[in-house]
């Protein structure tokens, strides 16, 4: 069964080329450009994983994953942050909140990130 | 007749005198027998020895004459009578030897009788002088102590030790010397004159008076020994000789004040009468001098320690286990503002920060208990109702229930700390922020890049090429922001002044963005003054802040909204304006629009691709040029940004 990403990302350039990815490599992807975004779709349709951005309009990424967190439709979405600070800060508190990892995007390449997402949901198939 | 009645009398005293196994003669009281016209008939060797008389230079003279002072005549001829009379009389009275000096005695006049006659009388002397001598000197001890005790200052206590001293002995004028170090002389610090002597000459030239080591008393602090000088009327070297005849004073005695070994003052003191030195004085006096020595010696070390605690930058205090402050220094009411009567009057914990209070009460606590507070820090309520940071050094003394307490004013320390802290978070703020904001163009570039070098399809390759091209172009624009910024803030940005017409320049930027514009399907006006004078810039600069201004417009308004730019005249200075239909900026983001990396809250409906730093590159770059720049908006409806420059010419 196909799995379902939802790419939560603002900048369309960084949308553009992960979506494209990762729909080269078979996985359902759904993008939101925004936090509320996110948090709708999340909510509509919860996805297998959701790769989600920190800094974005109307509602930053750990306020998008807290919210996940407090609701048990969206509970048990697997959360990846994907951002391009490394505030130890932030990545204390993304995992504090129950992400299951941090990627910094800059230090990965399009396949690198396809492949972990690949063995993510591997595991968990 | 008369040398036969004295021939029998004392041939009838001695009579007796042998029946009694020689009582009178060997007596160690001193014995004198006088007929009943006072004129003396006999006197044993203790009587010659207390008085100086041999005793064949005096029979047949009258008693009075030889012995009494002149103010106890009346007294001693009192005595007689009773003696005549036939009483015994007894009286503690004074006596003057043959060499004029005065001593003390106890006198009991006994009747002389011979069969039932009375044919004179005895006299018996008991030498009261070393007794009276005990007595004064208590006395005088007594005085100087309690002198001392009230004074905190020799220059205090000097008026009444002289007076006490002076009184004790009988003399009628004093004065203290002080050694002063820097000028090597001796300088009077005070002088005390009895009141029935007039000495003002000598006073006079003894208050001006400065003497050096070995001249006048400063003899004295030479010798370091107690000295006597029996007339200085008489005595060539006595500098105020004359003066002192004028005063009618005579004798002196003088005695060093000793302080560890060295003379550090001398005491001097005058009398009116004529006398031969008195051991028994000067040893008393030597003792005094030693005494006061140590009291300079204790009030110095005083002073020193008053000093330092007047002089401390620090806040010094003394409290008691009660909580209340007992003494403090002046810094506490210069750092605080605190009188000390306000510092005095509460608990001091009441003073201290509510966040500190508890720390503060276990310090104070474990102190009590003979511990020590070292580099404990608070915060003090001023008067003000600021507080000021304190460092604390104290210990207690138990016995006593005392504190020692030395705070120190640590504010600005604490705040220059608390500034470089800002400081570091600042740093770490801007780079992190800058780290993120270079690494999303460059994550663009290389995923665009990546998806290319993948791709098959021709148009779909160029597509990426083309968005990893404008990520490239938004990484530059920001570098270039950056370093604008910087140089501006730092002041180091090489500026090009020269005329620059503002309309053409507007015009220009206009022909960049023509694309843009017609993109989003905006109308763009121009209104201008057809005489706009220039304003002297640096036309590159000015360039980035009319493009800045207007891209902002164009980005910020929904497609099909209108732009209005106008330039004219305000005063001296230049107007330049653009008002759009756009999004507008919310109040709150109002006021921190010029901010570095600052950014509205609600550009993120727009994009989030802005750095923050075109605005605040504005304000700096107009600013640079004497202008300011001003933003009026309503949310929704949309946004006007002036600027003002000052007209060529205007600045220089």
């Amino acid at each position: 069964m196909t799995k379902s990403i939802l790419l939560a990302e603002d900048d369309k350039f960084l949308r553009r080329a992960a979506e494209t990815k990762l729909k080269q490599a078979g996985f359902d992807v759904r993008v939101a450009v925004d936090g509320d975004e996110a948090l709708a779709q999340a909510r509509e349709q919860p996805p297998d994983l959701m790769l989600l951005d920190l800094l974005m309009p109307k509602r930053d990424g750990l306020s998008v994953l807290k919210a996940l967190k407090a609701d048990t439709v969206t509970a048990a979405i697997r959360v990846v942050i994907i951002s391009n600070s490394s505030k130890d800060l932030e990545m204390q508190n993304a995992s504090d909140l129950g992400a299951v990892d941090y990627w910094i995007k800059s230090n990965l390449s399009l396949q690198e990130l396809c492949d972990r997402v690949q063995r993510l949901l591997g595991e968990a198939s | 007749m008369r040398e036969q009645h004295a021939a029998d009398i004392a041939a009838t005293v001695r009579e007796h005198d042998v029946h009694l196994g020689g009582l009178i003669q060997v007596n160690p009281l001193a014995v004198v027998v006088i007929d009943a016209h006072d004129l003396v008939q006999m006197c044993n060797p203790a009587f010659e020895k207390m008085f100086g008389y041999r005793e064949a230079d005096i029979i047949g003279q009258p008693i009075d004459p030889l012995i009494v002072p002149a103010e106890n005549r009346h007294e001693a001829e009192a005595l007689s009578r009773l003696g005549f009379a036939g009483q015994t009389a007894d009286s503690v009275t004074r006596r003057r030897r043959k060499d004029g000096s005065i001593i003390d005695v106890e006198l009991t006049v006994v009747p002389l009788s011979h069969e039932g006659t009375s044919i004179g009388a005895y006299g018996i002397f008991r030498d009261l002088t070393e007794q009276k001598h005990a007595e004064r000197h208590l006395r005088a001890q007594y005085a100087v102590v309690e002198a001392l005790a009230h004074s905190a200052t020799i220059e205090e206590a000097a008026p009444w030790v002289l007076r006490a001293v002076a009184e004790s002995v009988d003399w009628q004028l004093g004065a203290m010397w002080i050694v002063d170090r820097t000028a090597d002389k001796l300088r009077c610090l005070d002088l005390w004159c009895a009141a029935d002597v007039s000495a003002a000459q000598f006073e006079q030239e003894t208050r001006n008076g400065r003497f050096a080591r070995g001249v006048g008393p400063g003899r004295t602090w030479d010798t370091e020994k107690p000295a006597w000088i029996v007339d200085v009327t008489k005595e060539g070297r006595f500098s105020r000789r004359e003066a002192a005849a004028a005063a009618g004073l005579h004798s002196a005695f003088s005695f060093p004040m000793i302080l560890s070994g060295d003379v550090i003052g001398v005491v001097e003191f005058f009398t009116s009468a004529v006398l031969e030195p008195d051991d028994s004085i000067l040893r008393m006096f030597a003792a005094l001098g030693r005494q006061l020595g140590a009291f300079v010696g204790r009030s110095r070390t005083q002073e020193q320690v008053e000093g330092f605690f007047t002089m401390s930058q620090d806040l010094l205090c003394v409290a008691g286990f009660d909580g209340y402050f007992k003494r403090v220094n002046g810094s506490w009411t210069r750092v605080l503002g605190y009188t000390p009567e306000e510092l005095l009057a509460e608990p001091h914990v009441n003073l201290v920060h509510l966040e500190d209070r508890e720390a503060t009460i276990a310090q104070l606590t474990s102190l009590r208990a003979g511990g020590l507070m070292n580099s404990f820090e608070n915060r003090y309520r001023c008067k003000d109702g600021s507080y000021k940071w304190l460092l604390w050094t104290a210990i207690a003394k138990p016995d006593e229930e005392i504190i020692y307490a030395v705070a120190r004013d640590n504010t600005d320390r604490k705040l220059i700390e608390q500034q470089t802290q800002d400081t570091l978070r600042m740093r770490n703020d801007f780079v992190s922020f800058v780290t993120h904001q270079l690494r999303t163009p460059l994550s663009g570039i290389k995923w665009m890049l990546e998806l290319a070098a993948e791709g098959t399809d021709a148009d779909e390759k160029t597509s990426y090429i083309q968005d990893a091209h404008e990520s490239a172009d938004r990484l530059i624009g920001l570098v270039n922001d950056l370093l604008d910024a910087s140089r501006l803030e730092s002041g180091k940005l090489r500026v090009v002044l020269e005329a620059v017409n503002l309309r053409t320049l507007t015009g220009d930027v206009l022909d960049d963005v023509t694309t843009l514009v017609r993109e989003k399907g905006h109308t763009v006006t121009v209104e201008s003054a057809a005489d706009l004078p220039d304003v002297t810039s640096d036309p590159q600069l000015l360039r980035q802040v009319v493009m800045n201004l207007l891209s902002n417009a164009i980005k910020y308004t929904p497609p099909g909204g209108r732009i209005a730019i106008r330039m004219g005249l305000d005063g001296r200075n230049l107007r330049w304006s653009i008002h759009d239909s756009g999004i507008g900026i919310p109040k709150a983001s109002a006021a921190r629009l010029f901010e570095k990396f600052f950014r509205a809250d609600n550009v993120h409906t727009v994009d989030t691709e802005g750095t923050g730093l075109g605005l605040y590159l504005v304000r700096l770059i107009v600013e640079r040029f004497g202008g300011t720049v001003t933003c009026e908006s309503e949310e929704g409806r949309g946004t006007t940004f002036a600027f003002t420059l000052p007209r060529a010419g205007a600045l220089t």
